[in-house]
């Protein structure tokens, strides 16, 4: 009896321990419906986003180097690693194996649309509580609400510029899969591609939804300051660097420049150029519009990529405090000092070189003054502002007059001894012996080492819209008509004597090459606004979309498929020998077009890839 | 330092006198009775079996083995014994053994043996979880390892002393570091597993005194181990649950028996010598060879004079303009120490049996120079069992450990002279990845090394930016001790007056584990120098100054780990005969749970077991076994899995139409089957989401004006608070559970020929289902979850195979023999698996093997250039000479899509040879392995180096002609030609290779001749090798084909010679 008891009892205890035994602890994860419950969750979901996006400058996602890399992939640059994915992309060796930068794209884009469909799906976002009071709360909730359409349509933007092209083995224009609700991972997931009208449309629409949430800039004194003085903790300034109206205009202007462009309108309607000059110029107004605060753009000021406020920025990234990425990138490897490693990795091509006129605006091909002898001699005031070459010196700022750089690239001797420092081959230099400047700050006074500075990438800004007005308007209104307010002979010809990158004066105003080239006609203004495109947006990874867009297929290998050339030099006593016929690399495109990721389209057996993309099929 | 010796020499001082104290004090007691009889005795035994017939041939063991011999024709047998309190231990094949004290044997010198049938005495007892199973009865393959052969493979590591041991088994020796690393196999700081133990293609857990444990978490002495059984039929397994359904390694500690009384003492000593290791060019050859690849790349600069090359071939490691240092010479030693050392008894008497060990370990290290490296361990054990009154009976177990590693801290984060220590388990594998990195002639050693300093200075280049010799003189040391100390207790309750055959057993245990590394990270003041321009004129003062030297002022926690476990269960068992039917019946309720750190949650399991086994006749049995387990971490509802098995066996041999197959003395067939779920303790949670949440608030990181002056023009100074990001770092899947898997094993069992040979086959299927996944090839990234995709049961694969097992033994009057092999075979394929889409069949991977090699087949070199370019291959301008490989496609491009199934990374053949010999006083013992017909890639970096201005290999070397051109090297080229360098079939080769994997020979002393040898029992001097002797397909001698990466990426193999004696008091 007394076992029986006992025995009764320890089973009592022992199931109601064992029922215990394995439940979870208490933890604090989240799950995907929790993160509505707590505001910060809720903010989170568009502040990833703008990590994946490239409003983040510190973590690489997106950041400016990235996009010069992709100059690599043109005839504006060379990579210095011969086996990098981006040189066998050009020479068209990049095999399936090699997962392209283009993949990573695909993922952040597509990471960030998981993240703003959440947000976007059932409302569930804009009708969350993140402030007490109701007001200030509907304040921020709307914003984030257009940013999450106006982020969602960047990403879009950016597959389908990336992504946009002819089907493989069909005839059909297609973009990217439109995802427009958060996908479920453990299901089966079998999309395709939407086409590439399809993909405008979409693009526009969320524009649009946005543009009803967002106020057209974050800035304080668009506002009455007696409404600011108790609101500006959330609106305003404190916004800057967010998506605003102003960059939903924009990125719809270049969304439709690029589906008017030849590749991508070939039945050429005229609407798609109009809508692009429409949103392009409603940009330039805004920014331009004079105020009493000062916050106007002068478009004849120069562009100072080292001042995180300056005025040409439509919408930037946030701010990288002490910042030295591109002269890491850019600066050959003798600039080294204080243990900043720079890579010399991209090195500008003779062709880019040969893209700058001279200094009174004439092209090469045509000037008075031009000496291919002394081939870096009476060039446009921007080619000093965009490019280092043999002979460069820098002087400190400050201090000391004495030079304390100079760029060397010549040949070493028939020994083998004393070249150029700077010369190509020599440890971490450019391959074609000519260096970038753009966007660096310059040399510190005290060594040979870099100033770091505060810094942001310029994601869209003042002069992107005046070159996508220009071209879409010459298309309407020629040369010297005015669309919208504007006419792309002004707009372009405010580009090219504005001041340099270095606050040098521009070409001069008088500038008859401009109007000779305007009286000639639509066409050769055309020739002459994508020169000018090429100029003043090389480094920003617009060039090999533009050669894509601007051509058909023949014209593209046509024009593209041969080789680059970099610039070998010579010394004779003090003097030089410049040989502009060296060839360093030679392109041969497979398509205009980028491939989608391999694996995805092992992923997914109803994604077509883009022509000229075989064996990535 | 000086604190770091006075430790050991403490240690060493403390072991020694309780040696001293403890073999003392049992002569001592030894000698009272010796004093009365000093002589050693003859006797005469006479063993019949119950009708009074002579038993011929049957085994005499005296003691624990001090002599080996047999009956004659008239059951008789002499045997000279030294003590009266000596035992006897009689055995033959079909009785019941017996151990007898020679004092009884002296008043009555006739053995009466019980008849028995065969495997159902006392000796065969199969150690299982949670019950014993008489190996007639068994319905499964388990094999149980007699532990004392173990002690003959000299390792400190218990895992190698099983190679080619049992049946099945697969040991795979990766790494010949000294010692055990707790955390070796959770992977931390990028180790691996030391040694695998594989059956069956799973690699098998472990079961310690019915506890879950690692052996890395209580490394085990040979003599602390009674036996070893190796559970792998599913039956066994269920009757653990689903965490061992990978097989089990089953130990039981050394327990005490009635009426044997054991002391021995064990010494052993020996050496540890670098087995094989890849070796790389010297000064000179570097110059040459990088010479030769600039010429073949078209480079005519930078290149070494012959000047330069003769003054490389002086070899001197400190020439600031003509260094070539050998870093292997100057840093790694090839020999290291082997001691080992126990004490250990045993004995009992009705009330009381009692165990005791205590063991000393202690391996040297490699490093030739720099602080002082080396491991020991000190291993306690005592288990005793106690018999309180006719029901009641305790078991008390203990045993504690303490593991010491001292070794320099090598590498200081990646010596970028910030932060702290790189982290390793050991320190070898860093110091071989920068020595196998550096090239000889990249720098010399110091740029300064006056007397006066009192650090040198050492140099790097700016390529190479790391010292090797400064990184293990300079970077600190540390000591890292573990201490593991464990206690379980065990009553078993007699219940026969309640229903007689009922038992009850309850089991408790706790153990835990901790590892302190407390050390020094210091640096050294490192220079850039590049040899080639540097001017001795102006000295030491024109080099650029790298980083400064650091020392740290004390010694501090480097890291540490920890473990505790704690395991319980409650066992019910009954056991009858009632005429020719035999029941057996177990139900058992069991919990466990482990803590350890850098795991989020305990593990925890718990599981209901229910199994009986009826036998009727003893010839035909069923044995069935429902497991009812949980696991934490699993969603509520899908906890808990169940685990039916059932085994049938049938001894056709005792069947009257066997009667004339009288060479059969024994034959039985099984056969299982069973279900079971698989608790490969993944992190738990995946059912749930998990969403993180950042929010940093460094200015970078804020939107808004960042200067209020400069922002004036937006607004007024304002930055945003806190940016926060949400992402998902796990999605969810609520349907997930366990792995399920199937298995059916069938098998024989036989013995022929009087008993001489013993046979043991096995066949088995295995299918694994619903194992875990994150599905990372199918779900598309667009799903934009790619880095927290949900684990899903998705993938499936299936196991096949034999094992055959062999042992004859005979004899010729004194020379006694047994001769053993096992072999087996496995087919793994995959039945379904996450794969991308593939729209070639040939790279599709289910239906095939799981262990497919897939690479290029290579079809030969371009004969000419034009040939070169006719198909593209991965778009590069190809010349002659480099490698072809097939369009298997025909697509008229070679790329990674014609990857094909080109070879199997798994031995299609295991097979062991075990021999004993053993004649009059002496004994050899040999156990060799070997694996056949299976491939090995050849893609280390001895293989693959050789591009730029990088280090070669001998490999490069020995394997290119005068321009440059080669054999098994592709083409040496300063630009590496990737092509050339692809995974393919060039580099594949068969891997097939034997070893010589264990020897012992063996003295015994005829101890009874010496007179003044009173007290000792037995004395036993051996020499004994592991490792001894490989044979390999690999062309190249010096490359380890267990591990190409041995000597490269980890410590090298080593070959341990070892001699000692062994005292039985």
């Amino acid at each position: 009896m007394k076992y029986k008891f006992l025995l009764i009892i320890l089973v009592a205890l022992l199931s109601e321990a064992c029922s215990k035994f394995l439940e979870a602890y208490p933890n604090g994860d989240k799950t995907r419906d929790d993160v509505f419950d707590y505001q910060e969750s809720v903010q989170g979901l568009i502040g990833r986003s703008y990590d994946y996006l490239g409003s983040d400058y510190s973590s690489k996602n997106y950041n400016s180097n990235e996009t010069a890399y992709l100059e690599c992939a043109t005839d504006n640059a060379v990579r210095r690693s011969t086996t990098d994915a981006i040189v066998q992309f050009a020479k068209g060796e990049l095999t399936t194996g090699n997962q392209f930068i283009t993949r990573d794209y695909w993922t952040r884009d597509y990471n960030a649309i998981f993240l703003l469909n959440l947000f976007l799906k059932d409302n569930r976002g804009i009708n969350s509580t993140v402030l007490i009071k109701p007001e200030l709360n509907t304040l921020v909730v709307r914003r984030l609400q257009g940013e999450a359409f106006g982020l969602r349509a960047w990403a879009e933007r950016d597959l389908l510029k990336k992504f946009g092209g002819k089907e493989l083995g069909g005839a059909r224009l297609l973009g990217f899969p439109i995802v427009t609700e958060p996908l479920d991972a453990s299901k089966d997931i079998n999309l395709e591609r939407n086409t590439y009208d399809d993909c405008v449309k979409q693009i526009i629409q969320d524009c649009d939804s946005a543009l009803k949430y967002l106020p057209i800039a974050h800035r304080d004194y668009l506002y009455t300051p007696a409404y600011l003085s108790d609101k500006k903790e959330f609106i305003g300034a404190v916004n800057w660097n967010r998506v605003d109206g102003a960059t939903m205009y924009a990125i719809k202007a270049m969304t439709y420049l690029t589906w008017a462009s030849k590749r991508f309108n070939p039945t050429n309607e005229p609407a798609r150029w109009d809508s692009a000059a429409k949103y392009a110029a409603i940009v330039m107004t805004f920014k331009t519009a004079a105020s009493p605060k000062g916050d106007g753009y002068d478009p004849n000021k120069k562009v100072d990529f080292n001042d995180i406020y300056d005025k040409s920025i439509v919408w930037s990234t946030r701010v990288l405090e002490n910042d030295i990425t591109m002269e890491q990138v850019f600066f050959p490897a003798a600039a080294n000092g204080n243990g900043f490693g720079p890579y010399g990795d991209i090195g500008a091509t003779r062709e880019l070189v040969d893209a700058f006129g001279d200094k009174n605006g004439y092209p090469i091909s045509s000037s008075t003054v031009y000496d291919p002898a002394k081939p870096f001699d009476n060039r446009d005031p921007r080619f000093y502002a965009v490019i280092n070459y043999n002979g460069r010196t820098y002087t400190p700022a400050y201090g000391t007059t004495s030079p304390i750089y100079t760029f060397e690239t010549w040949e070493p001797d028939a020994q083998g001894l004393n070249g150029g420092k700077d010369r190509a081959g020599n440890g971490n230099n450019a391959r074609t012996n000519i260096y970038v400047k753009k966007f660096c700050y310059g040399i510190n006074w005290k060594q040979s080492s870099f100033q770091r500075r505060p810094r942001c990438r310029f994601n869209i800004r003042y002069a992107h819209m005046a070159l996508a007005f220009a071209e879409a308007a010459n298309q309407i209104v020629g040369p010297n008509g005015t669309l919208y307010g504007y006419s792309p002979k002004s707009v372009i010809g405010t580009l090219r004597s504005m001041k340099t990158y270095e606050d040098k004066t521009g070409i001069p105003t008088a500038d008859p090459y401009l109007a000779s080239v305007a009286t000639a006609g639509k066409d050769a203004f055309y020739e002459l606004i994508k020169n000018e495109r090429r100029i003043e947006l090389c480094f920003e990874g617009e060039r090999f979309y533009d050669m894509a867009r601007w051509t058909n297929d023949t014209e593209f290998s046509s024009l593209y498929n041969k080789p680059v050339h970099g610039i070998k030099t010579t010394k004779n006593g003090t003097d030089f020998e410049y040989d502009l016929t060296w060839e360093v690399e030679t392109r041969a495109y497979n398509s205009a077009y980028m491939p989608l990721p391999y694996d995805e389209i092992l992923r997914m057996n109803k994604l077509v890839q883009n022509e000229g993309w075989d064996q990535w099929k | 330092m000086q604190l770091n010796k006075e430790i050991y020499l403490r240690y060493g001082l403390l072991f020694f006198v309780l040696l001293m104290l403890l073999c003392a004090s049992n002569l001592n007691a030894q000698n009272k009775p010796e004093a009365k009889k000093q002589k050693p005795t003859d006797v005469v035994l006479k063993v019949t079996d119950e009708k009074g017939k002579a038993i011929t041939g049957a085994a005499i063991v005296l003691g624990e083995g001090l002599v080996h011999t047999q009956t004659d024709k008239m059951g008789l047998v002499s045997l000279t014994v030294q003590s009266d309190k000596e035992f006897v231990t009689i055995s033959s094949p079909g009785y019941e053994p017996q151990v007898l004290l020679v004092n009884d044997l002296i008043t009555s010198p006739s053995v009466l043996m019980v008849r028995s049938k065969l495997f159902l005495t006392t000796a065969d007892d199969v150690p299982l979880p949670y019950m014993t199973i008489k190996k007639r009865y068994l319905t499964g393959s388990t094999s149980v390892l007699d532990a004392n052969v173990l002690e003959k493979y000299p390792s400190t590591d218990i895992r190698n002393a099983l190679t080619g041991l049992v049946t099945g088994l697969e040991v795979y020796e990766r790494d010949g570091s000294p010692g055990i690393s707790v955390e070796e196999k959770l992977g931390h700081y990028g180790s691996s597993e030391k040694v695998g133990l594989y059956s069956r293609g799973s690699s098998l857990m472990y079961i310690i005194d019915d506890v879950r444990m690692d052996i890395t978490e209580m490394p085990l002495d040979p003599n602390e181990i009674e036996s070893v059984s190796l559970v792998r039929d599913i039956v066994s397994k269920t009757m653990y649950g689903p965490a061992a359904a990978n097989g089990i390694v089953f130990i039981k500690t050394k327990r005490g028996k009635k009426n044997e009384r054991v002391l021995n003492v064990n010494f052993e000593q020996g050496v540890s010598i670098i087995d094989r290791m890849p070796e790389w060019v010297s000064g000179a050859d570097y110059a040459r060879l990088n010479n030769l690849a600039k010429t073949n790349s078209g480079i005519t600069t930078g290149l070494y004079s012959e000047d330069d090359i003769a003054a490389y071939a002086k070899n001197d490691p400190y020439d600031m303009n003509h260094p070539s240092v050998n870093y292997r010479d100057l840093m790694i030693k090839d020999t290291r120490s082997f001691t080992r050392a126990s004490v250990s008894t045993s004995g009992g008497t009705d009330a009381m049996q009692y165990s005791a060990y205590i063991g000393y370990n202690g391996e040297g290290d490699n490093f030739k120079i720099g602080p002082k490296a080396g491991y020991q361990r000190i291993n306690a054990r005592s288990n005793l069992d106690i018999k309180i009154n006719q029901y009641l009976k305790v078991q008390l177990n203990f045993s504690a450990g303490i593991s010491l590693r001292d070794s320099p801290n090598y590498g200081y984060n990646s010596n970028t002279g910030e932060g702290g220590p790189t982290m390793g388990l050991t320190e070898m594998p860093p110091l071989l990845n920068d020595i196998t990195n550096t090239p000889p002639i990249a720098f010399p050693v110091y740029v300064n090394n006056d007397p006066s300093l009192k650090s040198p200075w050492f140099a790097i280049s700016s390529q190479y930016g790391t010292n090797p010799v400064g990184n293990l003189l300079k970077n600190g040391y540390y000591n890292e001790s573990g201490r593991s100390g464990a206690i379980n207790s065990m009553f078993e309750w007699n219940m026969e007056n309640i229903l007689p055959g009922l038992k009850s057993r309850t089991f408790i245990d706790f153990n835990t584990y901790y590892l302190l590394r407390i050390g020094k990270s210091e640096n050294y003041t490192a220079y850039r120098i590049d040899p080639r321009t540097y001017d001795p004129a102006l000295g030491i003062n024109s080099l650029n100054k790298a980083w400064d030297g650091f020392d740290a002022t004390g010694r501090s926690n480097l890291h540490d780990f920890y473990f505790q476990n704690y395991a319980a269960y409650e066992n019910l068992s009954f056991e009858r005969k009632f005429g020719d039917h035999y029941i057996l019946g177990s139900a058992t309720y069991r919990m466990s749970s482990i803590k350890r750190n850098g795991f989020e949650e305990p593990q925890r399991e718990q599981a209901g077991i229910l199994t009986a086994l009826y036998s009727y006749k003893d010839k035909y049995t069923i044995q069935g076994v429902l497991n009812h387990a949980g696991t934490s971490g699993m969603a509520p509802g899908n906890e808990y899995t169940n685990s039916p098995s059932v085994g049938l066996s049938w001894i056709v041999s005792e069947e009257n139409f066997m009667k004339k197959l009288s060479f059969i003395d024994f034959l039985k067939v099984r056969g299982e089957y069973g279900e079971t779920s698989v608790d490969a303790f993944r992190g738990p949670f995946a059912y749930r989401d998990r969403w993180n949440l950042d929010s940093w608030g460094g200015n970078n990181d804020k939107y808004g004006t960042y200067y209020s002056n400069t922002g004036a023009w937006i607004g007024s100074y304002k930055q945003s608070g806190n940016n926060y990001r949400t992402y998902p770092n796990r999605i969810g899947n609520p349907d997930i559970k366990l792995e399920r898997r199937k298995e059916l094993n069938l098998g024989i069992d036989a013995e022929m020929l009087k008993h001489r040979l013993s046979l043991e086959f096995n066949y088995y299927t295995i299918l694994r289902s619903d194992v875990i996944t994150n599905r990372y090839n199918t779900t598309p990234i667009l799903s934009g979850t790619t880095y927290s995709l949900p684990a899903v049961n998705f993938n499936s694969y299936s196991y096949k195979g034999f094992e055959l097992g062999l042992k004859y033994k005979d004899n010729f009057g004194d020379l006694h023999y047994l001769i053993g092999g096992n072999a087996f075979t496995q087919k793994p394929t995959i039945e379904k698996v996450d794969e991308p889409n593939y729209r070639n069949d040939y790279q599709k991977t289910v239906g095939g093997p799981s262990d497919a090699i897939r690479g290029l087949k290579y079809l030969g070199r371009f004969a000419t250039d034009a040939e070169a370019n006719l198909i593209p291959q991965f778009g590069q301008n190809l010349h002659a000479g480099d490698l072809k490989y097939e369009d298997v496609n025909k697509d008229g491009v070679v790329d990674d899509n014609d990857a094909q199934y080109i070879g199997h990374s798994t031995p299609k053949l295991y097979y062991a040879i075990n021999l004993n010999v053993a004649y009059k006083d002496f004994e050899l013992t040999l156990t060799g392995v070997g694996r056949a017909f299976y491939d090995q890639m050849l893609d280390s970096k001895y293989y693959t180096n050789g591009s730029g201005d990088n280090i070669y290999s001998k490999f490069v070397l020995d394997n290119i002609d005068a321009n440059g051109v080669g054999g098994a090297y592709p083409k040496l080229t300063y630009y590496q030609i990737s092509n050339n360098f692809k995974y393919s079939s060039f580099r594949l080769v068969d891997n097939s290779f034997f070893k010589i994997q264990n020897v012992e020979l063996a003295w015994n002393l005829p101890v009874q001749k010496f007179d003044w040898m009173k007290g000792v029992r037995g004395f036993k001097i051996f020499t004994r090798g592991a490792n001894v002797y490989t044979l390999s397909k690999i062309k190249e001698k010096d490359v380890e084909p267990e591990n190409i990466n041995s000597g490269i990426t980890t410590y090298p193999l080593n070959i341990t010679l070892t001699a000692g004696v062994k005292l039985t008091f």
